[in-house]
């Protein structure tokens, strides 16, 4: 199979891709919470 | 792969265990451990520090800014290559979670600067030259590089850039980013003062950089100790060539069929030309190692001009697409064009291991003369359990099998029900790739029994 140099965007629908997105807008969501509790605590 | 292009697919869930149960909590445990280790600076920042709080969006900019700078560390872990960090998601996976923790840094980044900067404009002064000189342009270079990671990445084609030096540049911006983050938070000292959370930043830092030293540095050195030889390159079929390497002067590289190599060619591993390619010929040999590649870009172009003795390294094997961690259980193989290079290692191994399970292959391509391996393919049905479905989209006039394009219908007429001793592998161009992991989901097989993973890296 080819390499990288031949790669290129694509922005197809692919069951991974959603869920590792998904998956990436929970961490940041989580994390935020945390820094809101950062941000509010004293 | 055509797809306009080349992705490489790989598989997408864990390498060691795919019940759904084993499945689930491998992810819950990964990502636990990546909640914990983004939050980290956020938690050393906050204990035993007892100033009171400057206020809420002074605090909330500065928290932002520690999460970020643990997931800019962490992009080290992500792409190192190291054994286990991709087990659970499938190597590609892994790289499109880099790409979205990318951008969430960046967000993360850029919002604790503005944060702070509107909070209170006397932060305005970090990027005062005539207050510090060497402050301000360290700050406004790490948002110039952060950014460009960032474009150059989505852009890199647009920028006429190639794959060698984006990979380079990407490499080294990051560093500087995370670099000047540590010194940024060490130089500010008002929540990372103390020497043991000095020692921790410094630490969990130095650990990402050492990783990406670990795999553009040591990782070559350790090559050097296991060279190869390229002994033959012959053509497959249309565009597509074989590069048949032998091991020098050491056993080979023990592999699981359906896994992949970093290939550099030339005298020494230290090259910018290093590239992922499946390995074709079966785990059960360790005498030659085959490459099937189509030549489809400027490196692979050149495949067919390498000369026999010329010398090769192999980085690997990495990959999860394989059907090894599941003796016994009945694999449905979809390929489309160069798709079919892992699958055609997983059937050379398992016709070597006369291992009994049932198989379906569906194969598409575009002509007759761009399908590689058609007739080992119907040689290895009489060693195997194998029903194979050629597809052609544009068939000899003698042609008996399957015309089009892999569609619905011609999924429909030859998998088998949906069952949990069933396997799914696909691999193939994008829009094949599309097009067939809608009709598994729709057909209801569950992401865990579904090996596809794609390179698109840039």
């Amino acid at each position: 199979m080819p390499g990288p140099d031949t790669l290129h965007k694509h922005a197809g629908f692919t069951m991974q891709h959603i869920f590792v997105r998904r998956l990436m807008i929970l961490i940041a969501l989580i994390a935020l919470i945390a820094v809101l509790f950062f941000a509010m605590r004293g | 792969m055509p797809a306009c292009i080349m992705t490489r697919v790989r598989t997408f869930c864990t390498i060691m265990d795919r019940s759904k149960s084993g499945y689930r909590s491998q992810v819950v445990i990964w990502l636990a451990c990546y909640l914990l280790l983004i939050l980290a600076p956020l938690l050393v920042a906050w204990i035993g520090h007892p100033e009171p709080s400057r206020g809420f969006w002074i605090e909330f900019g500065v928290g932002l800014g520690f999460v970020g700078m643990a997931i800019m560390v962490l992009q080290f872990v992500l792409t190192a290559r190291v054994p286990g960090v991709a087990t659970p998601f499938g190597t590609d996976a892994m790289l499109q979670f880099h790409r979205q923790a990318g951008f969430t840094a960046y967000l993360f980044i850029l919002a604790h600067a503005l944060i702070l900067l509107v909070s209170n404009p006397e932060y305005l002064s970090f990027f005062d030259p005539r207050i510090n000189a060497p402050r301000a342009m360290a700050l406004v270079t790490v948002l110039i590089m952060l950014t460009l990671l960032i474009v150059l990445t989505i852009s890199r084609t647009w920028f006429r850039i190639t794959y060698e030096w984006w990979r380079l540049s990407h490499g080294a911006m990051a560093l500087g980013v995370a670099m000047i983050g540590l010194g940024h938070i060490l130089m500010v000292g008002f929540y990372i003062s103390s020497f043991w959370k000095q020692a921790f930043m410094v630490l969990m830092t130095g650990a990402g950089i050492s990783l990406l030293l670990f795999s553009r540095v040591i990782n070559p050195r350790l090559m050097l100790k296991q060279p190869y030889r390229t002994v033959e390159i012959h053509q497959e079929a249309d565009r597509i060539w074989t590069l048949a390497l032998e091991p020098v002067g050491h056993s080979g590289l023990k592999f699981q069929p359906g896994q992949f190599v970093w290939l550099t060619l030339g005298d020494q591993p230290y090259s910018l030309q290093q590239h992922p390619f499946s390995l074709a010929s079966s785990a059960q040999r360790r005498d030659q190692y085959l490459l099937t590649i189509k030549a489809l870009g400027d490196f692979t172009e050149s495949i067919r001009r390498v000369q026999p003795g010329t010398s090769a390294w192999l980085e690997g094997p990495y990959g999860a697409f394989t059907p090894d961690q599941r003796p016994g259980i009945d694999a449905v193989m979809i390929a489309g064009g160069i798709g079919i290079t892992p699958i055609i290692s997983i059937l050379r191994t398992l016709a070597d291991r006369d291992d009994p399970r049932r198989l379906v292959l569906i194969y598409g391509a575009v002509r007759l003369d761009a399908m590689a391996f058609i007739s080992e393919i119907e040689t290895l049905k009489e060693r195997l359990n194998l029903t194979f479905i050629p597809v052609l989209e544009h068939p000899p006039e003698d042609w008996h099998g399957e015309t089009g394009r892999i569609n619905e219908s011609i999924m429909d007429k030859y998998m088998p029900p949906v069952s949990e001793t069933v396997e799914h592998f696909v691999c193939g161009p994008e829009p094949m790739m599309d097009l067939v992991e809608s009709y598994l989901n729709q057909r209801g097989v569950p992401i865990r029994k579904l090996h596809s993973e794609r390179f698109k890296i840039v």
